[in-house]
């Protein structure tokens, strides 16, 4: 039975980056390895902000989606990193044909 | 625990996305007493676009039984928001007694719920702390110098004359005799 995934759909951070960054995710869905999915350019800031930044895919609007997350900030120069949210929600059935996932009911009968 | 009563499928619905061809197959028990597939199909939403939809399959119109099953499998990813089932027991008159059963399954959330991310706190208010600086008195304080004191008295102090060993007299000096 394919197991629950999560769906993951906008990322917040409150930060100052006087030269910018880049927020890396990566996720396990689909094909069960960490992967990089999605490569964030974060804004240059002045002082201290709150930006969001949605994580769907701009060709179909697919969402970011896995079992497990990893998150990657880089920067050439300094980033001063207070808070950070992610939205998601989880997805009921999942199913991932290539590794062989199936979903089947049980024998179900109607009063 | 299979009820008497046999019922007659005639659709399924399925809420979902598809990134490819998928099956989809559904198993009755009726005739012949064992769960057996009485219909396969194929469906795909298609990836191109955001693509969550509602995918009917019609059911052949002798598809019935006491015992159904749902089953998808397929070599892409499908994501499953939802399936039913329409169906009726056989007997009652039309058009009465069709109603939609969902299956069983784990359902998908509606609302987006939010996590924080693994960051270590900021402090909000600014924290005092002491710096490692030596007070200054409020008050001045005495302190002797090094002079060594002047005695208020005179000493004796001999002057660094060496001794006479003998003490001077007066010698005759032998003279020549005056002729």
């Amino acid at each position: 039975m394919a197991e629950a995934v999560t769906q993951y759909k906008d990322l917040t951070l409150q930060y100052d980056a006087p030269s910018g960054a880049t927020f890396k995710i990566s996720t396990d869905m689909p094909g069960a390895t960490m992967t990089l999915r999605r490569t964030i350019a974060v804004d240059v800031t002045v002082g201290r902000q709150t930006r969001t930044w949605p994580l769907d895919l701009v060709a179909d609007g697919g969402l970011l989606e896995g079992k497990m997350a990893k998150y990657r900030l880089e920067s050439s120069d300094v980033v001063r990193l207070y808070a950070g949210w992610i939205r998601f929600r989880r997805l009921g059935v999942y199913i991932d044909g290539a590794r062989g996932d199936v979903w089947e009911t049980q024998e179900l009968s109607l009063l | 625990m299979a009820f008497e009563t046999v019922h007659l499928f005639q659709q399924v619905e399925l809420d979902t996305d598809t990134e490819g061809d998928m099956t989809f197959e559904f198993s009755t028990d009726v005739p012949g007493d064992a769960l057996t597939i009485k219909h396969t199909e194929i469906f795909n939403t298609d990836r191109t676009t955001p693509k969550r939809r509602t995918v009917n399959i019609r059911l052949p119109g002798t598809t019935r039984g006491k015992v159904y099953k749902g089953r998808i499998s397929g070599a892409f990813v499908c994501r499953l928001f939802g399936a039913r089932v329409f169906a009726k027991p056989i007997g009652k008159p039309e058009p009465t007694g069709w109603n939609w059963y969902p299956l069983p399954m784990e359902g998908t959330a509606e609302l987006y719920s939010e996590t924080p991310l693994p960051i270590e706190p900021t402090a909000e208010p600014y924290q005092e702390t002491t710096l490692p600086i030596v007070g200054t008195a409020e008050e001045y304080s005495q302190a002797a110098l090094p002079i060594v004191p002047t005695p208020e008295g005179w000493t004796d102090a001999r002057l660094p004359m060496p001794q006479p060993g003998v003490i001077p007299r007066w010698v005759d000096l032998a003279l020549d005799a005056i002729e």
